[in-house]
Formats: C-alpha cells, structure tokens, sequence
C-alpha cells in the first residue's frame, strides 16, 4: 500500500474514531431513514407487481343466474365474443367456481367446511382489450336475460392499491425527512473532525496538496457512515421479509407478494440514495468549514 | 522569480495593508522583509502564496501571474514556494520524520522518493538524530529546523519566512539564519520578513522597508532601520 492509501484510510479510521458517538448517531439515523425508504420502495414494487399479476388475471366477472337456461348462456357468449372491446371470454361454472375457490382458501379449512359446493355462481371472465372500457362493455351487458351481476374486479382492487399507494407516499415523506437529519448530523460531524484536523489542512494547503487530495478522507468518513447505514437498513428489509412476511405469504397465498430475490433488489437503491446523500452533505460542508 | 506591479490590498474594514507596491526579486536573491508590526509584511507574504488577493496590480510568483491563475492550478504554485512561520506549524502527534515526510505525502510522491529525500534534508538542517523524536520533546530552535526542513524538502525554488526567529533566543536565530543562508546559496530565493534588528544588521542582504503598507526603502546591502 502506498503512502496515499495508507494516509487516507488511516485518516478515515482516526475520524470515525474520534467521533464515534456522532458517527453512530449518523449510522442510525442513515439506518432509520432508509429502512423506511425501503419500506416505501417494498410497498410501492408490491403495489406494481400486484396490479401487474391481479390485472392481468381478472377484468369483469359477469356472475350469471343459477336458473339461467344454455341458450341464454349460449347467446352472451357469442355476444361477448363479437364484441370488439373483448379481447378473450372464459367460462367458469359453478363447480370450477368451487374448486378455484378450494385451492385459494386450501389454508382455511375452516372456511372451507362452510362453503356450499353450489355456493358460488357460474360466471364468465372476459377480458377486455382496454381495461378503461369497462362502462361500456358492462352497461351493454348488465339486465342482459341470466345476467345476475356485472362486477370491475379492478374496483374491488381499486381502494386497496389506493391505500398501498398513500402509504408509499407516507413512507417516502417520513424516510426524506429522516435523509435531510441524516445529512445534519452528516455536515456536523465533519465540522468537528474538520476543527479537530485544522491544522494538518492548514499545513497541507501551505505544502500544495490539491483540494480533492484534503477533501477526500473527510468526504470518504461521511460516505462510509452513509454506506454503513444504508447496508444495515437492507439487512433490516430483508430481516422483515424473511421473519415477519414469511408467515403472511404462506398464508395468503392467492397474493403476489414480492420475493425475497426481487426485495434484495431494492438494496442497491438504498445504497446509491444513502451514499449520494451522505456525498452531497459532506461536500458542501466541507466547502463551508474547510474553505476548500 | 517575484514582481509586484502596483499592488494594492484593501481588507475589509478598510484598512488598507498595502498601498501600490511595485517590485522584483530575483532568482536567487535574500530579501529582508522589514517594518514594524502591522506594516503589511504579513500581507505581502500572503499574497505571494495566493491566499489573499490584491484589490489592483499583478503579481507574478516563480512566472505565473497569480491573477490569472485558476483556483485549482493554486496547489502547483505552492509547491513550488517554501514556508516557514514564527509559530513552526509542527503537528504534535507526528514524529520529526513524519512530519517532514508528511509534506511530501500528501502531494502524491512516490515511497521511495520519501525515505531518500527525508533522512538528507534532515542532514541538512542538523537533525538527524531527532528523526523519531516528537516535536514536543525538541527546543524551539530544532522545532525551527523541523518547519524549515519541510519547508525545504520538496527543494522550492522560492523560501518564504514569516518571523522566523520570532520565538527564538539571539544564539539560537543565528543558526537558524545560518541555515537559511545555506539554503540561499543552494539558487534557492529566500524572503524573509523580520523585525530583527541585529540579524538585519549582521547579514547585510537586500532591504525593503515597508511603513503603513507603503514601500518606503529598497536597499541592497542594507542594515534595518538609518538610525542604527
């Protein structure tokens, strides 16, 4: 190792040292902050990737009359299939209604003692070329003879993924606030390790060292805690998936939760935001108390 | 090496520390830098090292002009200059040897250019023998020697002393100015501000006298003050 290597990685230790209280505070405010951002980022993936695969599965369900005859079925069929707006009908009777239903609940055998084998009505999925003609496509059909009910399933969905979204939006605003503490304790740190190092700067300035060459253990100690921090609030999103989602995921298994490999992938944006973060707020105070 | 044209400096407050100061030193010359406490001697040497910047006039330092200068070509000025200061500016928690080696360091050199350069300019300087000892533990006339050695090490063409023998005993500043002489004849250009009366006297070098930031006497051979 050469003496620049050597010089900048002993400086590193010697400030975190020096401050360590301040750096753990910083190290756990970075954890906190990006922990809820990960939460943020997991619900607003989870939000995507269920719409994505919930969507994709069901459009309108036309739940049909139990007494309906087989030309009445016959006839909404042909007619669905005409339409322009559909893009794909599929029929489910009444005993696929109670097999579906078999598999979705086979965790609950509770609910299954209590569900009627002709409980739930024949329907037909149809699909629809553009979801967001759902209006027309429904009110075309709906008093149709044998049609008992014309359901968005997307409206169903509607209010949770609303739900889902807002508290995204509550996740980043608490995790941005928590950044903006972060970069505070960030630029405070560096203002003491800059006091305690004035000295040494003031001599290298004097010998010729270029700004970058004193900026950067400074700046390095600050991304280090940023590194740290943001490593930790992964390990913690991860923690949460493996121990507390885990168990919810075997349970309801009907839902399209994110896996852990896809969860792992929103490390890296933790890490970019914790280091962009922790880079930007050790510049510009470094240009404030070290004038260089 | 140096040129001053029509300088001026003006700090805040509107104290003005220099006032149209024009002049050259050249390669190889010792400048005594004389005036009293407050005369702009300070300023000068500031200046010199772009850490302050004139209100009016150009200053060319080892044939850069400093106004023209990016901010960012600044540290390649300063290693071209040497500096020594009254107070040493030693760091405590480094030995002689590291403190030395540190300028060298941190401006990228190469190890072994290091372990050679270090261990010769601390011959130079008499200190051989301190190389491991702390700065604490030295008087203030080897801590002299230290701050001068670093100031030598990358050999600048251009040595730039602020009150050297400031804190030093007569006897001791005698060896310091012997050194500095040493140096000076090395081709190295010495600047040397000083309210010393007897080393002035006794060296009989190039004289600028400056009064209220203004040039008052540029003397070759010159002693400190007419009275004397």
């Amino acid at each position: 190792m050469g003496p620049r290597w050597r010089y900048l990685f002993g400086e590193v230790g010697t400030g975190l040292r020096r401050n360590l209280l301040m750096t753990v505070a910083t190290i756990v405010t970075v954890t906190v902050s990006l922990a809820v951002l990960g939460a943020g980022a997991w619900t607003h993936f989870q939000v995507r990737k269920a719409q994505q695969v919930l969507y994709a599965q069901v459009e309108i369900s036309m739940f049909l009359a139990d007494d309906i005859s087989p030309e009445q079925r016959t006839s909404i069929e042909s007619d669905l299939v005409e339409n322009p707006l559909v893009e794909q009908v599929i029929y489910e009777s009444k005993e696929q209604a109670y097999e579906n239903a078999r598999q979705i609940f086979a965790n609950d055998p509770e609910l299954l003692e209590a569900l009627r084998r002709d409980a739930l009505p024949a329907s037909f999925r149809v699909k629809l070329v553009d979801p967001r003609q759902f209006d027309v496509v429904a009110s075309a059909f709906e008093g149709y003879p044998g049609i008992e009910e014309v359901v968005d399933q997307r409206e169903i969905l509607g209010p949770f993924f609303d739900i889902m979204d807002r508290v995204r939006d509550g996740a980043i605003a608490v995790a941005l606030l928590q950044l903006a503490a972060a970069a505070a304790l960030i630029s405070n740190t560096i203002r003491l390790t800059a006091f305690a190092r004035r000295e040494q700067t003031g001599i290298m300035k004097l010998v010729g060292a270029t700004n970058w060459y004193i900026r950067l253990p400074f700046m390095l100690e600050g991304i280090t805690a940023g590194l740290i921090g943001s490593l930790i609030a992964g390990g913690l999103l991860i923690a949460a998936d493996v121990l507390l989602l885990s168990g919810v995921k075997d349970q309801v298994d009907f839902f399209p939760f994110l896996t852990t490999a896809e969860m792992v992938r929103i490390i890296p944006i933790l890490v970019l935001t914790g280091v962009l973060v922790a880079s930007l707020a050790s510049f510009l105070s470094l240009r404030r108390f070290l004038d260089v | 090496m140096i040129r001053l044209d029509h300088v001026t400096k003006t700090y805040k407050g509107s104290v003005v520390a220099l006032r149209d100061i024009s002049l050259e030193i050249l390669k190889g010359e010792f400048v005594f830098l004389v005036g009293s406490s407050g005369s702009g001697k300070s300023t000068f040497i500031k200046l010199l090292l772009k850490d302050e910047n004139p209100d009016r006039g150009d200053i060319w330092v080892a044939g850069k002009n400093l106004n023209q200068l990016k901010s960012w070509r600044v540290p390649a000025l300063r290693r071209e200059l040497g500096c020594v200061f009254q107070d040493f500016k030693l760091l405590d928690n480094k030995t002689v040897g590291e403190n030395v080696a540190f300028a060298l360091e941190v401006i990228g050199k190469p190890r072994q250019v290091i372990t050679r350069t270090v261990p010769e300019v601390l011959e130079l300087v008499g200190l051989s023998h301190k190389l491991d000892a702390k700065p604490t533990e030295l008087s203030g006339g080897e801590q002299q020697r230290v701050s001068i050695a670093r100031a030598f090490v990358n050999r600048p063409r251009i040595l730039l002393c602020d009150e050297p023998t400031g804190n030093l005993d007569p006897t001791t500043s005698v060896g310091i100015m012997k050194l500095l002489d040493r140096i000076n004849r090395t081709g190295t250009t010495v600047v040397m501000a000083t309210h010393d009366q007897h080393i002035v006297d006794s060296m009989r070098r190039r004289v600028v006298e400056l009064s209220n930031g203004t040039l008052v006497r540029d003397q070759s051979r010159g002693v400190y003050g007419y009275g004397s």
